[in-house]
Parts: structure tokens; C-alpha cells; sequence
């Protein structure tokens, strides 16, 4: 039986030994680039801050990627049943199961704050965080294993474990004052703390097998009340009211968002819950209240992304870098296909902002309750004041263009599913620019030469952009992929919004903005301006892009 | 003349080392039943993605309906209903019901009737959600899909696979010629070569990425003979015109030869035969004993 759970072990790792590599690799390479900043004269924050930075974001990271792994996500969120027919009890299956994903989260760790030490000297705390990851990690397997019912039922569990461990990290950490500024680091483990742990992992330990159990003979609860409930009298009632779809367009919309659409909406509500829960359960000052408040913004911000690759997913179990033939045979053209996905990535991102809304409304009313609406009103009231409403609307138009942008590249890349030349590019342009901020910073630049390095750069970024989206329209249109009427909206649509962005730049930032306190010889305004017209060809991209990548993975 | 609606011209395909696809070409006219054979790694599939537009000609040309299916999808897919061989691409989440609803958007010409009579013959539950079908229901789900807006070319990749023997005999029998008798067509692909001597009207035999045999139904039988033979003394060797495989036992030979029934007697009475037996060899017979020593081909 050892070597049974020893090849279990072993074919988990495995089978994600290039990933954990890559994440490994890629810790290194951060902390490389710290290294040489650092060399530089730029700071690094010392270790408990560093740790709150990257440690605590990297727990819970491999928390969700270790999950995934261990779990049959793409059957069902539960045990992988190919395991039930092995000849060996359920608790071995399951310590062998559990072992795996502990022992790989720990070995990442391992070699991360390892890293950490002799790259940056960092002396992250080990056991702590060790054992705390490995409890984090024993009941984020069990609720995915063990919960009865349906995906989304999981969660509720999950959120309950989530909030109580991060409240209970927290008052080791300061969580509560995140994100900087941690009260304490975990150096050393007390009996308490050890005893705690070891109980919360048996009972992990324990209640993944009786769940597993009950999986493996097919007696797991199904919560059939409750789902019969929901399918027969909420779903089926709406969907046979819904006698039929107006077109192709609508039927397609439909089943990209039932597919992936919801996804993102839900991971934010999940995140939002976690974080109610953590708030109603901590102890917060005004200041960590509304630290936590604004922490929140990075939903909106990071969700275009996600969605975008999300909605841009396309391809089978069964090959990989080909869209799956039940998409692939619909009879629809690769552009009217990208455009109803790039839709669905939009009113992804869409949702999630509602979510975010109203979970940031929901958060200042709890303030208001709490006592605090005082504090952060001020603070609303400052930022107001300070930037007007003028300049409110274009950030919040900038910011929506730049959500659309990314949302719509995402997914235009996740369609042609080549990410391994984003990765190159990222490298590339990294590797470029290291060397010149060491000259930069050793003074081995003159004024002239940094002058012809920015007129360089602005004039390659927006060479790059323009020609890429030209040359994108230029493949579309030979492709028969684009009409030429949409390519004269796309013409007259970039250059209204040069006019208007360069207008209320000037109109709204120009006097007193930080760029009128930069020296004068060193903005070379034509080739800003070249680059910044460039930059708002990619808004447009998409529209020729999508469809080209969509008709690649379509017809491999 | 009737139409192609397939047209294949010299199609090579290669994933890597190897040759999925070698020089194929092939014709299909309408109104017929085409049956797909071949092993394992023949290339069926392969050729099947091709048609479908899934897989882009890197050289050679492809044609269906007389469009390209890579250039003009929409065009292509709207008028044939396909049946993957992979039964778990149906979204699992839906419900029968709901998958007729999201199909129907796409085909102006989608019969409900229809879909509702075979899932009815199938004794399909349209409430029931995918995913907890068997795998036989799911290939009747996706056959209904595939059939209820009455597509011009129907494209079964191993329709059979899975499903018990009497829906097996409802499929091919009722419903694929049903589809043939109203004057559209069956591409199909199985490994049974009982299943297309059953209701195919055209054969094409794959071997190696290549086209091994392509001739109707009834062309192959009448192109190949099986005979048995009794012989008074025991023969170390026997030749005989067109002769692709053999099998001695004492006296008794069994031979199976591409050549002509007279002419086959003619030659083991000459040879000696004291009992001469002829039949029509299965098409099980004929690709087994062809396609073991590469001989033969039409």
C-alpha cells in the first residue's frame, strides 16, 4: 500500500511538474529583478512587509491552483472517480490524494522563501506559514471532495473556511491593517497555535473521508430538495417561458454565458463574501475599515482580464490548441462567433462591476453602522474635491476603454490560444529594459542620448501598435472576415477618439499636471503624440483580431 | 448529372511524422449513402474534420456543396448535421429540451415534430440534463441534433459506437435511410463493416491515410470471390488469378481472389478440384485479407 501512495504522489507531481517549475522559475525571476533594482538604489520592503506582499498572495494562489489540480474540475467539482477503482480503502486514497497537494504547496513554498532569503535576503517565517498553508490547503480539498450538491453550493462552505482562516491568519499577520502594513510576523509557532492546527487538519482529514466514502458508494447527499427545487420550479419555469431564441446571435450569447460568462461574476461574489465575513469578524480601526474598502477596487480593475480569457477559451478536452467541435460546427461566420464571444467576455466584466457596486455599497452601509461613514466619506469627499468631476468622467472613460481593451486582447489571445509568445514578448521586453535603467541609473546616459531613448521607444510602441492593427484589419479584410464598412467605422471611430481623448487631456490635465513639472527638452511631444495614436488602435484591434484568431483555432 | 457534394482533390495532411492524410481524393454524389471504413489511425476522422472545416487543407482542396468549409463556414455547416464520435462534446450541462431550443436558433429548417417523434422512439426524458446520460443516450441526443433540421449531408463519425443493438438496427436502418429516401445523403464512418454492407450504397476503404478502395457496394462484391476447395491430394502451393489470400487444411483450400467467379472455376478445375464452392465474400472478408498484406484495391 506505501508504494501505491507513494505513485500517487508521484503522478501528481507529475503531472504538474512544468507548471510548478514555471511558478517556481518565475518567483525567481521577480526576486532577480528586485535584486538588480535593488543594486540600483531602489528599496525593498523589509521582510514583513515583503512577506504580506508576496507571501500571503502566494499562499493563496497555490491554495487555488493546488485545489484545482487535485480535484476533477473538468467533470465535476469532486474526488477524481478514476481513483475509486484502484484497490485500496478510501482513507488511503484520500491521505495519498491530500498528501500530494500538501506536499506540493509545501515545496513550492520551500523554494520560493528560499529564494527569497538568498536573493533579497528576505527571512520569511517557515513553519508557520508551512503548517498554516498545509490546514488552508486540507480544507479547501475537502469542501471541493465532500460538499454535497451542486458547484456553487460548495462555495458557501468554502467562503465560511476562507473568512475564519484569514481572521484567524490575520491576528498573526495584521491582516486586519492590509495591505502593507502587517503588525507581527509568525517567527515562531506556540503550542497553542500548533495544537490548533493539528486539530483543524485531523478534522479536514476526517471529513474528507466520510465524504469521499459516501462519494465512492454512490450515497453522497444530493441536496435533492433543494436543486429540485431550484431546476424544476426557478430554472426550467424560466427557460420554458423562453420559448425560443430570436436568432443565431442570441442562442450563441446564451450558451457562452451558462458556459463561461457566469464565471467571473461568481468568483467576485465569492471574493466579496470572504471579504464581508473577514470584515464583520475582525477588529477594525476606521483607517483598516476603509483600507479594506478600497482594497476592493482591484476587482474591477483585475476582472477584464480574467473575463476576457475566460470568454476566449475555446478549446477542447481532447485537443487542446483546437476549438471544440460543438462551438466549431455552428453555423455561424468565425466573425459573427469572435464578436458574440467578445460580447460575453463585456458583459462579464459588466456584471462583475454591478457585483462590485453593490458589495461596495453594502460594505459603507456596514461603516455607516460600524461608525466609521464619517471617515470615509472624508476621504471620498477629499479625493473628490482634489480631482473634480471633469476629470472623474475621464478617468472613468479611460478606465473603461482600457477594461475593454484588455478584456477584448485577452480574449482575442486566449482564442488563438498562443500564449507561450505573450510569455516571450513579456521576457523580451523585460530583458530590454533592465540594461537601460542600470545606464540610466549609473548616470551612463546623457541628456541627448535619453532623448533619442525616448523618441525610440515612443516611436517603436506606437510603430508596433498601429502597424500590428493595420496589419490585423489588412489579414481580416483579405480573409473576408471584416466587410469594409466596418473598417471605415473603425477609421472614423480612432480618429474621433484621438481628437477627444487629446482634447480633454489638455483641457482637463493640462495646467498644473505633473507633466508641465518635467523638464521640456526631455518630452519629445511629436513622438508621445505618434506613440499615444498608436495606443488607440488597440481599442479597435480586437474587432480584426478576434475573428483571425477565432478562425485559426476553428479551422487548425 | 448529379451533383458532387463532396469533393476531395489529393488532400495530405501530417501531424508531426505522421501521415494522417496521403494524397486523398474522393467524389460523393448526392443522394446516397457513403460508408467510411478502416482501422484504428486510418485517417476516418482526419478526413471527417476536413469536410467539417475543422481541420484546414495545408495542401490539396477541399469542397463541400461547392464551397470551401474553411472560407464560408456558415454556408457549409447550415446544410449538414454532424455526430461526433466523441459523445461527451455535447454540453453537459443542458437539458435535452434546452439543447433543441439553443439548436433551432441556427436552422430555420429545424422539424420539432421530428425531434420530439425520435425522442420519443429513442425513450428520451427532454427534461433530463446531459451529463447524466448514458453514453449510447448521448449518441441518440446527438444524432436528433444532428438530424431534426433535415441537413442536406448528414456526417456520422461512428454513429453506432455505443449503442445497444436494436437502437443500432433503428438507426441504420430507419432512420439513415429515411434520410437517403428523401433524396439527401449519409456520410459515415464506422469500424463495422456489417453496418455499411447493411445500408451503404458507396464504400471507401481507408488504409494508411490513404484511399484504399472506392467503388459502390455492390461493384466490390461482384469484384471479389470466395471460394472453397477440395482437392484429391494435398497441395503445397496454389495459384490462382487475383488470388489475395489463402488457407489450406488437408486437402480443403479457402481462398479469397479479385477476379472473375467462371474464371476462378475454370482455373481450380484445371488445377485438379474435385468440389468447387463459390460465395459472395462479406466485406469483413475482403477488407481483413486486404488490408493484412496491404494486396488488393479497387
Amino acid at each position: 500500500m506505501p508504494t501505491m501512495v507513494i505513485q500517487i504522489v508521484w503522478s501528481f507531481i507529475r503531472r504538474i511538474r512544468l507548471k510548478l517549475l514555471l511558478i517556481i522559475l518565475g518567483c525567481g525571476v521577480a526576486f532577480g529583478v528586485l535584486r538588480f533594482l535593488n543594486g540600483l538604489g531602489y528599496p525593498i520592503p523589509d521582510s514583513p512587509k515583503s512577506f504580506c506582499f508576496f507571501g500571503l498572495q502566494l499562499l493563496l494562489g497555490l491554495t487555488l491552483f493546488i485545489t484545482y489540480y487535485s480535484t476533477e474540475f473538468s467533470k465535476k467539482v469532486g474526488f477524481p472517480t478514476r481513483m475509486y477503482v484502484l484497490p485500496a480503502r478510501t482513507y488511503l486514497l484520500v491521505s495519498a490524494q491530500m498528501l500530494s497537494g500538501i506536499l506540493t504547496g509545501l515545496l513550492i513554498y520551500f523554494a520560493v522563501a528560499t529564494m527569497a532569503w538568498m536573493l533579497l535576503e528576505m527571512k520569511w517565517p517557515l513553519f508557520g506559514p508551512s503548517f498554516f498553508l498545509a490546514v488552508f490547503l486540507a480544507w479547501n480539498m475537502t469542501i471541493a471532495w465532500s460538499a454535497p450538491g451542486l458547484s456553487i453550493v460548495k462555495a458557501l462552505p468554502a467562503v465560511l473556511i476562507w473568512a475564519v482562516l484569514l481572521v484567524w491568519i490575520g491576528k498573526r499577520f495584521g491582516i486586519d491593517s492590509m495591505p502593507m502594513n502587517p503588525s507581527k510576523m509568525w517567527t515562531s509557532v506556540t503550542p497553542g497555535e500548533l495544537l490548533t492546527m493539528i486539530l483543524l487538519g485531523v478534522g479536514a482529514y476526517v471529513t474528507a473521508i466520510v465524504g469521499v466514502s459516501l462519494d465512492r458508494r454512490g450515497d453522497s447527499p444530493e441536496l435533492a430538495g433543494v436543486e429540485a427545487w431550484l431546476e424544476k420550479d426557478v430554472l426550467m419555469k424560466r427557460s420554458q417561458k423562453n420559448r425560443g431564441f430570436s436568432g443565431p446571435v442570441a442562442a450563441q450569447m446564451w450558451f457562452e454565458i451558462h458556459t463561461r460568462g457566469h464565471l467571473i461574476p461568481i468568483a467576485n461574489v465569492f471574493f466579496q463574501l470572504v471579504l464581508l465575513v473577514v470584515y464583520l469578524c475582525g477588529q477594525h480601526d476606521g483607517t483598516g475599515m476603509i483600507t479594506l474598502i478600497i482594497a476592493t477596487v482591484i476587482v474591477p480593475i483585475g476582472c477584464p482580464f480574467f473575463a476576457g480569457t475566460l470568454a476566449g477559451h475555446c478549446s477542447s478536452l481532447h485537443e487542446p490548441t483546437q476549438m471544440d467541435s460543438f462551438r466549431a460546427i455552428r453555423p455561424m461566420s468565425s466573425q459573427a462567433l469572435a464578436h458574440v464571444m467578445l460580447r460575453n467576455g463585456g458583459l462579464s466584466v459588466l456584471l462583475t462591476w454591478s457585483g462590485w457596486l453593490a458589495s461596495f455599497v453594502l460594505l459603507v452601509v456596514f461603516a455607516h453602522i460600524k461608525g466609521h461613514s464619517g471617515e470615509l466619506f472624508e476621504l471620498i469627499t477629499g479625493y473628490y474635491e482634489r480631482i473634480g468631476l471633469g476629470r472623474w468622467v475621464f478617468i472613468f472613460l479611460f478606465v473603461s476603454i482600457v477594461s475593454w481593451t484588455t478584456m477584448a486582447t485577452a480574449a482575442s489571445k486566449a482564442m488563438a490560444g498562443s500564449h507561450w509568445i505573450q510569455w516571450l514578448t513579456r521576457l523580451g521586453i523585460l530583458a530590454v529594459s533592465l540594461p537601460l535603467i542600470y545606464f540610466h541609473s549609473k548616470g551612463m546616459i546623457t541628456p541627448a542620448q535619453y532623448l533619442v531613448l525616448i523618441i525610440v521607444f515612443c516611436c517603436g510602441v506606437g510603430l508596433y501598435c498601429s502597424s500590428r492593427t493595420i496589419l490585423a484589419f489588412y489579414k481580416a479584410r483579405k480573409k473576408r472576415l471584416i466587410g469594409d464598412r466596418p473598417i471605415y467605422f473603425v477609421a472614423i471611430g480612432w480618429i474621433v477618439l484621438c481628437f477627444v481623448s487629446a482634447y480633454s487631456f489638455v483641457r482637463l490635465f493640462g495646467a498644473g499636471s505633473p507633466s508641465d513639472r518635467l523638464p521640456q527638452e526631455f518630452i519629445p511631444v511629436y513622438s508621445v503624440v505618434f506613440m499615444l495614436a498608436g495606443l488607440l488602435m488597440l481599442p479597435f484591434a480586437p474587432l480584426a483580431t478576434a475573428p483571425l484568431a477565432l478562425a485559426k483555432s476553428r479551422s487548425h | 448529372m448529379t451533383e458532387n457534394i463532396i469533393h476531395v482533390e489529393n488532400v495530405t495532411r501530417c501531424f508531426g511524422k505522421t501521415v494522417a492524410l496521403d494524397k486523398v481524393s474522393l467524389n460523393m454524389t448526392g443522394g446516397i449513402v457513403l460508408g467510411l471504413v478502416g482501422e484504428n489511425g486510418a485517417g476516418k476522422t482526419t478526413l471527417i474534420k476536413h469536410l467539417l472545416g475543422l481541420l484546414r487543407a495545408r495542401e490539396g482542396k477541399v469542397r463541400v456543396f461547392g464551397k470551401d468549409p474553411v472560407a464560408e463556414p456558415e454556408y457549409v455547416l447550415a446544410r449538414l448535421g454532424y455526430l461526433s464520435e466523441h459523445r461527451e462534446d455535447l454540453p453537459g450541462w443542458m437539458r435535452i429540451r434546452e439543447l433543441f431550443r439553443y439548436t433551432r436558433a441556427f436552422y430555420p429548417k429545424w422539424d420539432d415534430p421530428y425531434a420530439q417523434q425520435l425522442c420519443k422512439t429513442f425513450g428520451l426524458d427532454p427534461d433530463q440534463q446531459i451529463k447524466t446520460l448514458s453514453k449510447g443516450q448521448k449518441a441518440q441526443v446527438g444524432l436528433i441534433n444532428a438530424l431534426a433540421h433535415r441537413p442536406q449531408l448528414l456526417l456520422l463519425d461512428e454513429p453506432s459506437s455505443g449503442l445497444d443493438p436494436v437502437v443500432r438496427h433503428d438507426i441504420l436502418t430507419a432512420v439513415i435511410r429515411n434520410v437517403v429516401d428523401e433524396g439527401r445523403s449519409v456520410f459515415f464512418s464506422s469500424h463495422l463493416l456489417n453496418e455499411i454492407e447493411l445500408i451503404a450504397d458507396h464504400v471507401v476503404i481507408m488504409h494508411k491515410g490513404g484511399i484504399f478502395v472506392d467503388s459502390p457496394l455492390s461493384e466490390i462484391q461482384n469484384a471479389y470471390c470466395a471460394l472453397e476447395l477440395h482437392f484429391e491430394r494435398h497441395l503445397e502451393k496454389l495459384q490462382l488469378p487475383g488470388l489475395i489470400w489463402s488457407r489450406n487444411q488437408d486437402r480443403q483450400w479457402n481462398v479469397l481472389c479479385k477476379a472473375d467467379v467462371d474464371v476462378l472455376k475454370q482455373k481450380a478445375a484445371e488445377l485438379g478440384a474435385l468440389r468447387i464452392e463459390a460465395k459472395r465474400p462479406t466485406l469483413n472478408e475482403i477488407f481483413v485479407s486486404s488490408v493484412k498484406d496491404d494486396k488488393g484495391g479497387i
